[in-house]
């Protein structure tokens, strides 16, 4: 708690020039620094040249259809950090962006190939929908904690490969495309695909949306009371409670929000980015999990994961490209993004300032025992 | 119906599917007792499967193979530990970031030194033996199911008394709860807690990766790309299901592995197989209503849950 009390007061005291000076300096250069030692010795003992696998990496992220691609992908890496920051901000852990994405993508899917009307309107439709399945799903996890005392930490996980059999055997053998090689449905009809913009050769409009998506929250959490009840019960649940908070109403509202976003992703990653649905595609892409590992970079900072959404949508652009050139794997691109992580979790960093806050997590539900907060005090 | 599970062939499907998720399981469960929240099982189940083929295609020995797996989980838990033990970072992320290196760098060396995407199989590959008690095997209905096992099957089931008994009637057990439930009183009588949890995650570490290398080594000789499919994170919540008790674990491990061998089996019968994949997991939430209305007090005298966290 004495740690809580001295970070508070740094923060305060600290102009936010400075703290992003020092983050951007110390734990973030040092992660990006430190995993790139790692890699280059991967690289290294697995036979291939460093220098040329990075500057592969580097120059497929940034040159030709590079920054296209980056911006791109890192609308559902971005989407899903948000699916995952805004409940994770009260203290839920939605482990369950994948399956939300996965039964987003379906019936977004299944919308915008048979439902009647102007093509513009069933598009929206078709994301709505998705947004409103994610949302159902999460809300089932919700019950589940609110009713039977399930931790949402166990069932969102689980529930993700049952969002997946659920898809496969739909996929199978009622709205699949019986044609098609692989279980896959048909591919979304050009004209009701998303958009794009004449900027760097073709961006969707889902970037803008994203964007737009990303200042609300931040304006949201700054200038609105629910904005701030959400971090006060993530700080600290049983203080939220005495302070006259529905916890637990609140917690499932913010977790089916984040069930909506994800499952408005999945949708819009069909017919927006992938353009026919898979099975197995939206699950292999492990955006839901990417953009988990982002949210986690900061959490209650909405810019900031936007940001980290794009550098890591960067990494994984780069290394399909390296792929390309040199013929090392892309899973590179995974393993860099573990290495970066788990480094700026452990604040391995180089330059350490003695006053450094240690900031704590916001107090997650990882205990069968703990209950949408004080109520069980 | 019944008269299709009550069958030798259907007990030991049933038993096959169980020794990985139990071996990672008992390790998760020492790693809970110690008070840190084990969510890498996945990644070193992972690693462990791919280690352990890596090194029997390499050497022609399981037991290199097996060691090799074992090394390889212990490795990927150590990541853990520094992180959520001296470093006090969230167990949470840190696990999922561990998880997705793994998988990462599986598939990365799987192409890098095989040459080879998605999945490896080669006769080189020396799988590990099922072990015949001679007598015992041959006892009706449950002989060929319970003695007739890889070594790590067995290691598997006598973990299950082993671990009750270090950890309910020995001093290291004592001071590994201690540890778990009080951390600030264990330290002042001298018992260091880090120590403690560096050896219960690197052990969990282990008997994962050792559940890996059955996976890879036993239960199919080939690795596959992700091939652990959620069997550490099924470990990890039999660990919270059985409140971390050696025999409650067994028990939950025990349900699970049921309900993937009945899967496999409607499969048989023509149930589509997109459905009974699923059917663990299902099995797993309903057991975790069931179990946290009905019996609720009776998991809490079989044990007391043991903190989570810091």
């Amino acid at each position: 708690m004495s740690e809580h009390t001295i970070s508070v007061r740094t923060t305060q005291l600290e102009p936010v020039w400075v703290r992003i000076v020092r983050v951007v300096g110390g734990r973030v250069s040092s992660a990006i620094l430190i995993s790139l030692l790692l890699g280059v010795a991967v690289v290294a003992f697995s036979g291939s040249g460093p220098i040329e696998v990075f500057s592969a990496l580097l120059t497929g992220a940034v040159t030709e259809s590079g920054p296209r691609n980056t911006l791109a992908r890192a609308v559902p890496i971005g989407g899903m950090a948000l699916a995952f920051s805004i409940p994770y901000r009260a203290g839920v852990v939605n482990l369950g962006g994948q399956g939300q994405m996965v039964l987003g993508g379906l019936v977004g899917s299944i919308v915008a190939i048979y439902a009647p009307g102007p093509d513009p309107l069933v598009l929206v439709v078709a994301i709505v929908a998705g947004a409103a399945t994610g949302a159902a799903w999460a809300a089932l996890a919700a019950l589940g904690q609110w009713k039977l005392m399930l931790p949402i930490l166990i069932t969102t996980l689980l529930s993700n490969y049952i969002a997946d059999a659920i898809s496969g055997y739909l996929i199978r053998y009622h709205v699949g495309d019986p044609g098609a090689s692989a279980i896959a449905m048909k591919p979304i009809p050009l004209d009701r695909r998303v958009p794009t913009l004449p900027i760097l050769g073709g961006v969707t409009v889902s970037v803008v949306v994203l964007v737009i998506v990303v200042i609300v929250i931040s304006i949201h959490d700054r200038r609105r009371v629910a904005g701030y009840e959400s971090l006060m019960t993530g700080y600290n649940p049983s203080f939220a409670w005495y302070g006259g908070l529905a916890v637990d109403r609140q917690r499932s509202t913010l977790l089916i929000v984040g069930g909506a976003i994800g499952g408005a992703v999945g949708a819009n990653l069909i017919v927006g980015q992938l353009f026919v649905n898979i099975h197995g595609d939206i699950t292999g892409t492990a955006f839901a999990w990417t953009g988990l590992m982002v949210a986690l970079i900061a959490p209650r900072n909405p810019i900031a994961i936007a940001i980290a959404a794009l550098g890591f949508a960067g990494l994984q652009v780069g290394g399909l490209a390296m792929q390309r050139e040199t013929g090392v794997p892309g899973s590179l691109a995974l393993v860099l993004q573990g290495i970066i992580i788990v480094v700026f979790m452990t604040r391995l960093v180089f330059v350490r300032s003695t006053w450094a806050p240690r900031r704590r997590a916001p107090n997650a539900d990882t205990t069968l025992g703990t209950i949408g907060g004080g109520k069980d005090a | 119906m019944l008269d299709q599970i009550l069958t030798e062939a259907f007990l030991e499907a049933v038993i096959r599917a169980m020794i990985p998720i139990l071996l990672a399981a008992m390790g998760g469960l020492i790693a809970e007792r110690s008070g840190v929240f084990q969510i890498s099982l996945e990644g070193s189940i992972l690693a462990g499967a791919f280690g352990a083929v890596a090194a029997s295609y390499a050497t022609g020995s399981s037991l290199v193979g097996v060691l090799a797996g074992g090394l390889a989980g212990i490795l990927i838990s150590l990541i853990l530990a520094f992180g959520a033990v001296s470093r006090k970072a969230d167990p949470i992320v840190l696990g999922i970031a561990i998880n997705l290196f793994a998988l990462g760098f599986t598939g990365f060396l799987l192409t890098q030194i095989f040459d080879i995407r998605g999945s490896f199989s080669d006769p080189a590959i020396v799988g590990l033996p099922d072990w015949r008690i001679p007598g015992l095997s041959s006892i009706p209905g449950v002989g060929s199911a319970f003695f007739e096992l890889t070594a790590l099957g067995y290691i598997a089931f006598l973990s299950v008394p082993v671990l009750w008994f270090v950890l309910f009637r020995t001093t290291v057990g004592l001071r590994l709860r201690g540890v778990g439930e009080h951390p600030t009183a264990a330290r002042t009588l001298g018992v260091s807690v880090v120590r403690y949890r560096y050896g219960a995650v690197g052990f969990s570490g282990l008997m994962a990766g050792l559940g890996g290398a059955q996976l890879s080594l036993s239960n199919v000789v080939l690795f596959t790309d992700g091939m652990s499919a959620g069997r550490g994170w099924i470990a990890i919540v039999g660990v919270m299901l059985g409140r971390a008790h050696p025999v409650a674990v067994l028990g939950v491990v025990g349900l699970f592995g049921f309900s993937e061998a009945y899967g496999f089996r409607l499969q048989g019968n023509g149930l589509p197989s997109q459905i009974t994949d699923a059917l663990p997991f299902a099995v797993t939430i309903v057991a975790l209503a069931v179990s946290r209305k009905r019996f609720a007090k009776l998991l809490n005298l079989a044990a007391t849950p043991p903190e989570v966290g810091e």
